[in-house]
This record gives C-alpha cells, structure tokens and sequence, in this order.
C-alpha cells in the first residue's frame, strides 16, 4: 500500500470534501486493485469493485479514523466487496452439486482441469481466503487483517478449504 | 497426495495473475455512482408497505403514531 496520506486530507475526507477523496482515490486505486484482482481474479469484475470499494469508503467515511491507518481501512472495505462480488458472480454449482457430466469431463480430462474446476467450486469465504494463501501465498496474518478475523479463523478456513478441495476432487473422480 | 503436493498443483493450475491496474481511469464511473440519487432497498420498501398496510386494516393506530410524533 502507498504511504500513508497526509492527516489535513484525510481530515477533508473524513469532512464529505470530494477533492481530498478524489487524491485518495488516485493515490490508492492500483494497490487496491491489485488486491481485488487477487480475490476475484478477473479484471473486469475488479474493476467494478473498485468502484463499489470506494463508493462503500466514502459512504462510511464518518466511521473513518483518521488516527487509524487509510490504507488498511480500505484494503478491508475492498475485502468485503470482493466477497459480495464472489458471491455474486458465482456461476459454478457447489462442489455438492457438480453434475455428472462435469465429473466425467474432469476424470477424462487432465489432474489439472478437475484442480480448476474443484478449485471454482469453493465457497466464496473459502475460496477468497485460499486463493490469498494458497495461490499469492501472503502471510496469513495479512490476510487476518484484511478480512478483520483472528489469524485462527483464517487457518480453519484454509484447513476446511483443503478438505472441501479434496472431497471435490474426489467426487470428479480423482484421488487427492 | 500431501499438503504441499496438493498446493504444487494448485499453483500450477491456478497461477497468480498479473496487473498493472485498472484498463481506464474509474473516477468518472465513481463520481455518477456518488452523484447517483440513493436507491431504496427492497426491505425499505417492504417495511412500509407493512406499515401501510397495518394503519389500513387497524385504522386507530394513526391517533397512535400521531401522539407518539
């Protein structure tokens, strides 16, 4: 995340003054990009949830400390966003769901394909929190942050996503 | 397959993605949705129409409402 902004425009933020959110805007939009793209993996998607981010951020900014770190504010409220946004772009069944015809395209196809497929089928809390450890392997205290969880739920919701992974490999016919 | 055989393979399937930033430049898109006037939400509109509907079959609670405001 970039430094932290000055304490006057934070200030001005905090007052509804849409320059000061505007220099916020341009100072953090990459890194919290970035970060969506983690979570939702799909660019166009993330681009509408940087909007939504920042439309939360101003909407809340009266809850906004500005004795409190802006960056990890609005690293949490893009969380959040990227949640909702995973939920609802959530084309795939749950993995209990997987149709017959999926499981055999799986078990025919490559390890690979049945890992994306099992993978995609995650519940979004598990797969957000999966895809920040497992795949951009951040530190799980990081990841804590971002979520406002204790690190203990972030490792039982990484310990339940790699079951859930493997019970749905399992039911695409692949032995984990 | 062991914890980290299973991850191995999830890297190698699922890799990271790479981006710069955003295509365009989204502060005209958040300032239309900041300018945008406020949406009610369906259970807003679900609470009234219960009040409505309350002060329609129990008329009385009007003079009720009309003491307590």
């Amino acid at each position: 995340m970039p430094a932290e902004p000055d304490a006057e425009v934070l200030a001005r933020f905090v007052q509804g003054e849409r320059e000061a959110f505007e220099r916020l805007f341009r100072e953090f939009e990459r890194e919290v990009f970035r970060w969506i793209v983690r979570i939702v993996r799909e660019p166009g998607a993330a681009e509408d949830v940087l909007v939504d981010t920042f439309w939360r951020a101003y909407r809340a900014r009266a809850r906004f400390d500005p004795t409190r770190s802006f960056g990890a504010w609005i690293r949490r409220i893009a969380t959040n966003a990227a949640l909702a946004q995973l939920r609802s772009m959530r084309r795939r069944p749950p993995w209990s769901a997987l149709d017959e015809r999926t499981a055999a395209r799986a078990s025919d196809g490559d390890l690979q394909e049945a890992i994306v497929i099992a993978f995609q089928s995650l519940p979004p809390d598990l797969l957000a929190v999966a895809r920040l450890a497992l795949i951009e392997q951040l530190p799980q205290a990081e990841i804590a942050d971002a979520l406002a969880v204790p690190i203990g739920t972030v490792k039982s919701r990484l310990f339940r996503a790699q079951r859930a992974l493997r019970e749905a490999l399992r039911r695409l016919g692949v032995q984990p | 397959m062991t914890d980290d055989d299973l991850e191995r393979l999830l890297r190698a399937a699922v890799p990271p993605v790479e981006t710069s930033g955003p295509r365009s430049d989204l502060w005209p898109a958040l300032g239309r949705r900041l300018d945008a006037p406020p949406q009610w939400a369906w259970i807003d509109l679900g609470l009234a129409a219960a009040v409505v509907a309350a002060l329609v079959m129990f008329p009385d609670w009007v003079s009720l409402l009309v003491y307590h405001f």
